[in-house]
Protein backbone atom coordinates (compact mmCIF):
# COMPACT_ATOMS: atom_id res chain seq x y z
CA UNK A 1 0.00 0.00 0.00
CA UNK A 2 1.10 3.38 -0.75
CA UNK A 3 2.84 4.91 2.20
CA UNK A 4 1.43 8.40 2.41
CA UNK A 5 -2.17 6.59 1.66
CA UNK A 6 -1.31 4.16 4.85
CA UNK A 7 -0.31 7.17 6.82
CA UNK A 8 -3.55 9.22 6.03
CA UNK A 9 -5.59 6.74 6.95
CA UNK A 10 -3.80 5.98 10.33
CA UNK A 11 -4.67 9.72 10.57
CA UNK A 12 -8.09 9.52 9.59
CA UNK A 13 -9.40 6.29 11.50
CA UNK A 14 -8.49 5.95 14.97
CA UNK A 15 -7.85 2.09 16.07
CA UNK A 16 -10.37 1.59 19.17
CA UNK A 17 -8.58 -0.19 22.24
CA UNK A 18 -9.93 -3.14 22.52
CA UNK A 19 -11.93 -4.74 25.53
CA UNK A 20 -10.75 -7.26 27.29
CA UNK A 21 -13.62 -8.60 28.59
CA UNK A 22 -15.47 -8.54 24.77
CA UNK A 23 -12.31 -9.90 23.74
CA UNK A 24 -12.74 -12.51 26.13
CA UNK A 25 -16.60 -13.06 25.47
CA UNK A 26 -15.76 -13.44 21.31
CA UNK A 27 -12.39 -15.43 22.03
CA UNK A 28 -15.29 -17.78 23.60
CA UNK A 29 -17.45 -18.07 20.89
CA UNK A 30 -15.08 -19.48 18.19
CA UNK A 31 -14.85 -22.70 17.62
CA UNK A 32 -12.12 -24.85 19.62
CA UNK A 33 -9.16 -26.44 17.72
CA UNK A 34 -8.50 -29.75 19.73
CA UNK A 35 -5.82 -32.11 19.28
CA UNK A 36 -6.89 -36.12 17.82
CA UNK A 37 -6.69 -39.06 19.54
CA UNK A 38 -2.97 -40.14 18.20
CA UNK A 39 -1.72 -36.42 18.38
CA UNK A 40 -2.48 -37.01 21.81
CA UNK A 41 -0.30 -40.31 22.48
CA UNK A 42 2.04 -38.67 20.24
CA UNK A 43 2.94 -36.00 22.69
CA UNK A 44 2.40 -38.33 25.87
CA UNK A 45 6.05 -39.92 24.14
CA UNK A 46 7.55 -36.21 25.11
CA UNK A 47 6.62 -36.76 28.88
CA UNK A 48 7.97 -40.01 29.54
CA UNK A 49 11.42 -40.29 31.86
CA UNK A 50 14.20 -39.84 29.96
CA UNK A 51 16.16 -42.84 32.06
CA UNK A 52 13.34 -44.74 31.16
CA UNK A 53 13.37 -45.06 27.53
CA UNK A 54 17.44 -44.73 27.72
CA UNK A 55 17.89 -48.30 30.34
CA UNK A 56 14.96 -50.04 28.02
CA UNK A 57 17.22 -49.62 25.22
CA UNK A 58 20.36 -50.07 27.28
CA UNK A 59 18.96 -54.09 27.46
CA UNK A 60 20.10 -54.10 23.70
CA UNK A 61 23.88 -53.60 25.04
CA UNK A 62 24.71 -57.11 26.56
CA UNK A 63 22.87 -59.08 23.84
CA UNK A 64 24.87 -57.22 21.07
CA UNK A 65 27.90 -58.07 23.05
CA UNK A 66 27.05 -61.93 23.92
CA UNK A 67 25.69 -62.11 19.91
CA UNK A 68 29.83 -60.62 19.00
CA UNK A 69 31.24 -63.00 20.66
CA UNK A 70 29.34 -65.98 20.83
CA UNK A 71 28.67 -66.12 24.39
CA UNK A 72 26.09 -69.43 25.13
CA UNK A 73 24.95 -68.02 27.97
CA UNK A 74 23.64 -64.52 26.76
CA UNK A 75 20.39 -65.90 26.70
CA UNK A 76 20.11 -66.30 30.29
CA UNK A 77 21.89 -63.45 31.20
CA UNK A 78 19.26 -61.75 29.17
CA UNK A 79 16.65 -63.56 30.48
CA UNK A 80 17.38 -62.65 34.06
CA UNK A 81 17.67 -58.98 33.26
CA UNK A 82 14.09 -59.04 31.48
CA UNK A 83 11.82 -59.03 34.51
CA UNK A 84 13.56 -55.29 34.71
CA UNK A 85 12.40 -54.11 31.50
CA UNK A 86 8.55 -55.23 32.46
CA UNK A 87 9.39 -53.34 35.81
CA UNK A 88 9.98 -50.27 33.57
CA UNK A 89 7.06 -50.50 31.50
CA UNK A 90 4.88 -51.15 34.45
CA UNK A 91 6.50 -48.13 36.70
CA UNK A 92 6.11 -45.63 34.22
CA UNK A 93 2.57 -46.41 32.77
CA UNK A 94 1.39 -46.20 36.49
CA UNK A 95 3.37 -43.10 37.90
CA UNK A 96 0.45 -40.73 38.01
CA UNK A 97 -0.81 -42.33 41.51
CA UNK A 98 2.70 -42.82 42.95
CA UNK A 99 3.38 -38.74 42.27
CA UNK A 100 -0.32 -38.22 43.33
CA UNK A 101 -1.45 -36.25 39.30
CA UNK A 102 -4.21 -38.75 39.13
CA UNK A 103 -6.44 -35.71 40.45
CA UNK A 104 -6.09 -33.66 37.49
CA UNK A 105 -6.01 -36.65 34.81
CA UNK A 106 -8.91 -37.66 35.65
CA UNK A 107 -10.81 -34.31 35.30
CA UNK A 108 -9.34 -33.46 31.77
CA UNK A 109 -10.40 -34.34 28.53
CA UNK A 110 -8.15 -36.83 27.61
CA UNK A 111 -8.41 -38.97 31.50
CA UNK A 112 -6.70 -40.91 33.10
CA UNK A 113 -7.34 -44.15 31.78
CA UNK A 114 -6.26 -42.43 28.25
CA UNK A 115 -3.00 -41.46 29.82
CA UNK A 116 -2.51 -44.98 31.32
CA UNK A 117 -3.75 -46.62 27.75
CA UNK A 118 -1.72 -43.86 25.88
CA UNK A 119 1.75 -45.17 28.03
CA UNK A 120 1.34 -48.93 27.88
CA UNK A 121 0.58 -48.88 24.28
CA UNK A 122 3.90 -46.86 23.53
CA UNK A 123 5.72 -48.55 25.99
CA UNK A 124 4.78 -51.71 25.10
CA UNK A 125 5.52 -51.32 21.46
CA UNK A 126 9.04 -50.28 22.18
CA UNK A 127 9.21 -53.53 24.14
CA UNK A 128 8.22 -55.44 21.68
CA UNK A 129 10.77 -53.67 19.56
CA UNK A 130 13.73 -54.46 21.94
CA UNK A 131 12.51 -58.27 22.36
CA UNK A 132 12.38 -58.34 18.37
CA UNK A 133 16.30 -57.03 18.57
CA UNK A 134 17.13 -59.46 21.66
CA UNK A 135 15.29 -62.55 20.24
CA UNK A 136 17.54 -62.55 17.05
CA UNK A 137 21.12 -61.86 19.18
CA UNK A 138 20.57 -64.60 21.57
CA UNK A 139 19.77 -67.05 19.21
CA UNK A 140 22.37 -66.54 17.60
CA UNK A 141 24.60 -66.83 20.34
CA UNK A 142 22.95 -69.79 21.59
CA UNK A 143 22.25 -73.08 20.44
CA UNK A 144 18.74 -73.05 20.75
CA UNK A 145 15.73 -72.35 18.10
CA UNK A 146 14.53 -68.95 17.69
CA UNK A 147 10.88 -70.03 18.87
CA UNK A 148 12.34 -71.47 22.08
CA UNK A 149 14.69 -68.21 22.50
CA UNK A 150 11.85 -66.46 22.28
CA UNK A 151 9.78 -67.51 25.01
CA UNK A 152 12.52 -67.80 27.20
CA UNK A 153 12.74 -64.18 27.03
CA UNK A 154 9.25 -63.61 26.78
CA UNK A 155 7.64 -65.97 29.96
CA UNK A 156 9.80 -63.87 32.86
CA UNK A 157 8.94 -60.33 30.87
CA UNK A 158 5.25 -61.44 31.20
CA UNK A 159 5.43 -63.21 34.33
CA UNK A 160 7.04 -59.90 36.34
CA UNK A 161 4.17 -57.67 33.96
CA UNK A 162 1.21 -59.76 35.62
CA UNK A 163 2.26 -59.48 39.09
CA UNK A 164 3.30 -55.84 39.06
CA UNK A 165 0.01 -54.95 37.59
CA UNK A 166 -2.13 -57.36 40.48
CA UNK A 167 -0.04 -55.36 42.88
CA UNK A 168 -0.35 -51.78 41.75
CA UNK A 169 -4.26 -52.33 41.67
CA UNK A 170 -4.11 -54.00 44.92
CA UNK A 171 -1.32 -51.55 46.90
CA UNK A 172 -0.68 -47.94 47.64
CA UNK A 173 1.39 -46.06 45.42
CA UNK A 174 4.76 -46.20 47.35
CA UNK A 175 4.47 -49.86 48.49
CA UNK A 176 3.51 -51.01 45.33
CA UNK A 177 6.77 -49.82 43.53
CA UNK A 178 8.60 -51.46 45.90
CA UNK A 179 6.60 -54.60 45.74
CA UNK A 180 7.04 -54.34 41.58
CA UNK A 181 10.99 -53.59 42.36
CA UNK A 182 11.01 -56.76 44.29
CA UNK A 183 9.15 -59.22 42.23
CA UNK A 184 11.27 -58.13 39.13
CA UNK A 185 14.22 -59.17 41.42
CA UNK A 186 12.61 -61.98 42.22
CA UNK A 187 11.54 -63.27 38.69
CA UNK A 188 14.96 -62.44 37.89
CA UNK A 189 17.05 -64.21 40.63
CA UNK A 190 14.50 -67.29 39.41
CA UNK A 191 14.74 -67.48 36.27
CA UNK A 192 18.70 -67.62 36.70
CA UNK A 193 18.13 -70.50 39.26
CA UNK A 194 16.14 -72.28 37.24
CA UNK A 195 18.48 -72.76 34.04
CA UNK A 196 21.56 -73.68 36.98
CA UNK A 197 19.33 -76.02 38.56
CA UNK A 198 16.45 -77.43 36.33
CA UNK A 199 18.08 -77.11 32.89
CA UNK A 200 15.80 -79.69 31.74
CA UNK A 201 12.88 -77.71 31.42
CA UNK A 202 14.55 -76.05 28.60
CA UNK A 203 14.63 -78.89 26.91
CA UNK A 204 12.71 -79.36 22.92
CA UNK A 205 9.97 -81.85 24.95
CA UNK A 206 9.32 -78.82 27.62
CA UNK A 207 7.98 -77.18 24.35
CA UNK A 208 4.85 -77.15 24.65
CA UNK A 209 4.32 -76.23 28.39
CA UNK A 210 6.70 -72.96 27.47
CA UNK A 211 4.18 -72.10 24.60
CA UNK A 212 1.08 -73.00 27.18
CA UNK A 213 2.33 -70.84 29.84
CA UNK A 214 3.22 -67.67 27.56
CA UNK A 215 -0.38 -67.56 25.91
CA UNK A 216 -1.40 -68.13 29.59
CA UNK A 217 0.26 -65.19 30.65
CA UNK A 218 -0.08 -62.61 27.41
CA UNK A 219 -4.07 -63.40 28.29
CA UNK A 220 -3.42 -62.38 31.68
CA UNK A 221 -1.76 -60.02 30.99
CA UNK A 222 -4.21 -58.22 29.09
CA UNK A 223 -7.27 -58.93 31.86
CA UNK A 224 -4.65 -56.93 34.30
CA UNK A 225 -4.40 -53.96 31.77
CA UNK A 226 -8.51 -53.97 31.58
CA UNK A 227 -8.94 -54.58 34.88
CA UNK A 228 -6.21 -51.84 35.83
CA UNK A 229 -7.40 -49.18 33.47
CA UNK A 230 -10.96 -49.82 35.34
CA UNK A 231 -10.22 -49.42 38.28
CA UNK A 232 -8.74 -46.07 37.93
CA UNK A 233 -12.00 -44.40 37.33
CA UNK A 234 -15.19 -44.73 38.41
CA UNK A 235 -16.40 -43.33 34.73
CA UNK A 236 -14.97 -46.63 32.34
CA UNK B 1 -24.68 -22.24 30.52
CA UNK B 2 -26.48 -24.62 33.03
CA UNK B 3 -24.95 -26.98 35.33
CA UNK B 4 -28.06 -29.36 36.11
CA UNK B 5 -27.17 -31.72 39.62
CA UNK B 6 -30.27 -34.01 40.03
CA UNK B 7 -30.83 -35.95 43.11
CA UNK B 8 -26.95 -36.59 42.99
CA UNK B 9 -26.34 -39.24 46.30
CA UNK B 10 -22.84 -40.88 46.93
CA UNK B 11 -22.16 -43.22 49.65
CA UNK B 12 -19.19 -44.30 51.55
CA UNK B 13 -19.92 -47.89 53.07
CA UNK B 14 -21.79 -46.91 55.42
CA UNK B 15 -21.61 -43.76 55.61
CA UNK B 16 -23.93 -40.99 53.09
CA UNK B 17 -21.53 -38.25 52.05
CA UNK B 18 -23.75 -36.51 49.81
CA UNK B 19 -27.47 -36.72 50.53
CA UNK B 20 -30.05 -36.43 47.15
CA UNK B 21 -28.67 -32.89 45.99
CA UNK B 22 -30.46 -31.08 43.54
CA UNK B 23 -29.80 -27.44 42.11
CA UNK B 24 -29.31 -25.45 38.90
CA UNK B 25 -25.78 -23.34 38.44
CA UNK B 26 -25.88 -20.80 35.75
CA UNK B 27 -23.04 -18.65 34.60
CA UNK B 28 -21.65 -16.84 38.21
CA UNK B 29 -19.29 -17.32 41.47
CA UNK B 30 -20.95 -19.90 43.84
CA UNK B 31 -19.34 -20.05 47.54
CA UNK B 32 -19.88 -23.71 48.58
CA UNK B 33 -19.06 -23.96 52.46
CA UNK B 34 -19.17 -26.68 55.38
CA UNK B 35 -17.70 -28.27 58.08
CA UNK B 36 -14.88 -30.95 57.61
CA UNK B 37 -17.03 -33.88 56.12
CA UNK B 38 -19.86 -32.23 54.98
CA UNK B 39 -19.68 -33.44 51.53
CA UNK B 40 -18.21 -30.99 49.80
CA UNK B 41 -15.23 -32.16 48.15
CA UNK B 42 -17.27 -35.25 47.53
CA UNK B 43 -19.80 -33.26 45.84
CA UNK B 44 -16.93 -31.64 43.51
CA UNK B 45 -15.48 -34.44 42.88
CA UNK B 46 -18.42 -36.12 41.34
CA UNK B 47 -18.96 -32.63 39.63
CA UNK B 48 -15.81 -33.54 38.16
CA UNK B 49 -16.24 -36.79 36.80
CA UNK B 50 -13.48 -37.72 39.22
CA UNK B 51 -16.59 -39.92 41.47
CA UNK B 52 -19.59 -41.67 40.09
CA UNK B 53 -22.26 -40.92 41.91
CA UNK B 54 -24.42 -44.17 43.51
CA UNK B 55 -27.74 -42.10 41.97
CA UNK B 56 -28.87 -38.86 40.03
CA UNK B 57 -27.82 -37.23 37.04
CA UNK B 58 -24.70 -34.30 36.44
CA UNK B 59 -25.31 -32.65 33.22
CA UNK B 60 -23.81 -29.31 31.93
CA UNK B 61 -26.06 -27.94 28.43
CA UNK B 62 -27.26 -31.45 28.31
CA UNK B 63 -23.92 -33.29 27.99
CA UNK B 64 -23.70 -35.82 30.72
CA UNK B 65 -20.58 -35.99 33.12
CA UNK B 66 -19.22 -39.34 31.48
CA UNK B 67 -18.33 -37.27 28.24
CA UNK B 68 -15.40 -36.19 26.71
CA UNK B 69 -17.62 -32.75 25.80
CA UNK B 70 -18.44 -32.24 29.18
CA UNK B 71 -14.85 -32.37 30.58
CA UNK B 72 -13.42 -30.54 27.33
CA UNK B 73 -15.47 -27.66 28.93
CA UNK B 74 -14.20 -28.38 32.91
CA UNK B 75 -11.45 -26.22 34.95
CA UNK B 76 -10.51 -28.34 37.90
CA UNK B 77 -8.31 -27.34 41.18
CA UNK B 78 -8.38 -30.01 43.72
CA UNK B 79 -7.28 -29.67 47.35
CA UNK B 80 -4.80 -31.99 47.16
CA UNK B 81 -2.44 -32.70 44.36
CA UNK B 82 1.08 -33.82 43.38
CA UNK B 83 2.61 -33.22 40.30
CA UNK B 84 5.41 -35.02 38.26
CA UNK B 85 8.63 -34.07 39.69
CA UNK B 86 11.15 -33.60 37.05
CA UNK B 87 8.53 -30.90 35.17
CA UNK B 88 8.88 -26.88 35.22
CA UNK B 89 6.05 -25.01 35.96
CA UNK B 90 5.49 -24.73 32.03
CA UNK B 91 5.95 -28.47 31.52
CA UNK B 92 3.33 -28.81 33.89
CA UNK B 93 0.96 -26.60 32.03
CA UNK B 94 1.45 -27.80 28.54
CA UNK B 95 1.36 -31.66 29.80
CA UNK B 96 -1.86 -30.03 31.18
CA UNK B 97 -3.35 -28.48 28.01
CA UNK B 98 -2.29 -32.01 26.00
CA UNK B 99 -4.43 -33.81 28.49
CA UNK B 100 -7.45 -30.76 27.70
CA UNK B 101 -6.78 -31.38 24.13
CA UNK B 102 -5.21 -28.35 23.12
CA UNK B 103 -2.62 -28.52 20.36
CA UNK B 104 1.20 -27.16 20.77
CA UNK B 105 0.49 -23.69 19.35
CA UNK B 106 -2.19 -23.10 21.15
CA UNK B 107 -0.43 -24.45 24.50
CA UNK B 108 2.59 -22.43 24.34
CA UNK B 109 0.80 -19.43 24.03
CA UNK B 110 -1.84 -20.16 26.63
CA UNK B 111 0.54 -21.25 29.15
CA UNK B 112 2.51 -18.12 28.77
CA UNK B 113 -0.58 -15.94 29.31
CA UNK B 114 -1.34 -17.74 32.33
CA UNK B 115 1.86 -17.93 34.18
CA UNK B 116 1.75 -13.91 33.36
CA UNK B 117 -1.80 -14.18 35.05
CA UNK B 118 -0.55 -16.01 38.55
CA UNK B 119 2.96 -14.06 38.27
CA UNK B 120 5.35 -17.35 38.23
CA UNK B 121 6.77 -16.06 34.19
CA UNK B 122 9.82 -16.04 36.01
CA UNK B 123 9.69 -19.65 38.06
CA UNK B 124 8.22 -21.13 34.52
CA UNK B 125 11.98 -22.86 33.87
CA UNK B 126 12.15 -23.63 37.54
CA UNK B 127 11.13 -27.40 38.54
CA UNK B 128 8.07 -27.70 40.57
CA UNK B 129 9.79 -29.16 43.47
CA UNK B 130 11.45 -25.59 43.81
CA UNK B 131 8.35 -23.97 44.15
CA UNK B 132 6.68 -22.82 47.46
CA UNK B 133 3.12 -23.67 48.57
CA UNK B 134 1.69 -20.45 47.22
CA UNK B 135 3.58 -20.83 44.06
CA UNK B 136 2.31 -24.19 43.78
CA UNK B 137 -1.61 -22.83 44.47
CA UNK B 138 -1.15 -20.27 41.28
CA UNK B 139 0.03 -23.21 39.42
CA UNK B 140 -2.63 -24.96 40.34
CA UNK B 141 -5.54 -22.34 39.59
CA UNK B 142 -3.35 -21.61 35.94
CA UNK B 143 -3.73 -25.01 34.86
CA UNK B 144 -7.59 -24.73 35.75
CA UNK B 145 -7.57 -21.85 33.39
CA UNK B 146 -6.20 -23.60 30.58
CA UNK B 147 -9.23 -23.88 27.90
CA UNK B 148 -11.12 -21.69 28.26
CA UNK B 149 -13.56 -23.12 30.64
CA UNK B 150 -16.82 -22.86 30.68
CA UNK B 151 -17.47 -24.88 34.18
CA UNK B 152 -14.78 -24.08 36.82
CA UNK B 153 -14.44 -26.00 39.95
CA UNK B 154 -11.78 -24.95 42.56
CA UNK B 155 -11.96 -26.68 45.79
CA UNK B 156 -9.82 -24.45 48.53
CA UNK B 157 -8.31 -22.16 46.12
CA UNK B 158 -6.66 -19.56 48.37
CA UNK B 159 -5.47 -21.75 50.22
CA UNK B 160 -1.58 -21.21 51.10
CA UNK B 161 -1.37 -17.68 49.28
CA UNK B 162 -0.37 -15.12 51.00
CA UNK B 163 -3.08 -11.54 52.05
CA UNK B 164 -2.05 -9.76 48.46
CA UNK B 165 -2.27 -13.07 46.36
CA UNK B 166 -5.55 -13.58 48.21
CA UNK B 167 -7.35 -10.40 47.17
CA UNK B 168 -5.61 -10.92 43.56
CA UNK B 169 -7.40 -14.64 42.90
CA UNK B 170 -10.39 -13.10 44.59
CA UNK B 171 -10.74 -10.28 41.85
CA UNK B 172 -9.70 -12.82 39.34
CA UNK B 173 -12.45 -15.32 40.21
CA UNK B 174 -14.78 -12.57 40.13
CA UNK B 175 -13.73 -11.73 36.95
CA UNK B 176 -14.33 -15.48 35.60
CA UNK B 177 -18.12 -15.45 37.28
CA UNK B 178 -19.05 -13.31 35.11
CA UNK B 179 -18.07 -15.56 31.72
CA UNK B 180 -18.58 -18.91 33.17
CA UNK B 181 -20.21 -20.69 36.06
CA UNK B 182 -17.34 -20.84 39.37
CA UNK B 183 -17.93 -23.36 41.86
CA UNK B 184 -15.48 -22.81 44.96
CA UNK B 185 -15.59 -24.60 48.43
CA UNK B 186 -13.22 -23.06 51.29
CA UNK B 187 -13.09 -22.58 54.22
CA UNK B 188 -12.44 -18.60 54.99
CA UNK B 189 -15.92 -17.43 55.05
CA UNK B 190 -14.48 -13.80 53.97
CA UNK B 191 -13.79 -15.20 50.68
CA UNK B 192 -16.96 -16.01 49.80
CA UNK B 193 -18.49 -12.86 51.10
CA UNK B 194 -16.60 -10.63 48.82
CA UNK B 195 -16.68 -12.94 45.72
CA UNK B 196 -19.82 -15.22 45.52
CA UNK B 197 -23.23 -14.21 44.56
CA UNK B 198 -24.43 -17.28 45.79
CA UNK B 199 -24.06 -18.59 48.58
CA UNK B 200 -24.35 -22.81 49.54
CA UNK B 201 -24.05 -23.95 52.83
CA UNK B 202 -23.99 -28.00 53.19
CA UNK B 203 -24.25 -30.47 56.41
CA UNK B 204 -24.49 -33.86 56.39
CA UNK B 205 -24.32 -34.39 52.58
CA UNK B 206 -27.05 -32.23 52.24
CA UNK B 207 -27.46 -28.65 50.78
CA UNK B 208 -29.18 -26.86 53.95
CA UNK B 209 -28.92 -23.47 52.75
CA UNK B 210 -28.76 -21.65 48.82
CA UNK B 211 -29.46 -18.16 48.25
CA UNK B 212 -27.78 -14.74 47.24
CA UNK B 213 -25.33 -13.11 49.36
CA UNK B 214 -25.81 -9.25 49.46
CA UNK B 215 -23.71 -6.72 51.39
CA UNK B 216 -26.87 -5.77 53.47
CA UNK B 217 -27.36 -9.12 55.08
CA UNK B 218 -24.79 -8.79 57.35
CA UNK B 219 -21.88 -11.16 58.33
CA UNK B 220 -21.88 -14.42 56.33
CA UNK B 221 -20.02 -15.79 59.01
CA UNK B 222 -22.24 -15.52 62.14
CA UNK B 223 -25.28 -16.49 59.19
CA UNK B 224 -23.20 -20.11 58.43
CA UNK B 225 -22.45 -20.77 61.98
CA UNK B 226 -25.54 -20.42 63.10
CA UNK B 227 -26.77 -22.44 59.77
CA UNK B 228 -24.15 -25.52 61.14
CA UNK B 229 -25.72 -25.87 64.26
CA UNK B 230 -25.31 -24.83 68.28
CA UNK B 231 -23.18 -27.75 68.61
CA UNK B 232 -20.53 -26.79 65.87
CA UNK B 233 -20.83 -23.07 66.92
CA UNK B 234 -19.06 -23.83 70.08
CA UNK B 235 -16.42 -25.97 68.36
CA UNK B 236 -15.56 -23.05 65.82
CA UNK B 237 -15.58 -20.87 68.57
CA UNK B 238 -12.89 -23.17 71.02
CA UNK B 239 -10.73 -23.97 67.85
Amino acid sequence: MNRHLQQALQKAYKIPIPDQQEKARFMRTLPRSRISTWQFILTQIAYFRKWTLVLSMLFLLPALLGARHIDPDTLWIISSLIPFLGLLAVAESTRSAVVGMQEFEMSTRFSLKSVILAKMSVLGILDILILCCLIPLCHVSSNISLLQTGLYLLAPYLLTVNISLCLTRRLHSGEAIYSCMFTAVLVSTGSWLLHLTADFIYQLSYLHWWILLSVFLTGRMMQEIYRTVRQTEEYV
Amino acid sequence: MELVIDRVSKQYKNRIAVDRISIKLRKGVYGLLGENGAGKTTLMRMICGILKPDSGTISFDGMDVGEEDYRAVLGYLPQDFGYYPEFTGQDFLLYMAALKGLSKPQAKQKAEKLLQLVSLQDAAAKKIKTYSGGMKQRLGIAQALLGQPDLLVLDEPTAGLDPKERVRFRNLIRDLGKECIVLLSTHIVSDIEHIADTVLIMKDGQLVYQDQWTDGRGSLEDFYLQHIGEDNKQKHTFS
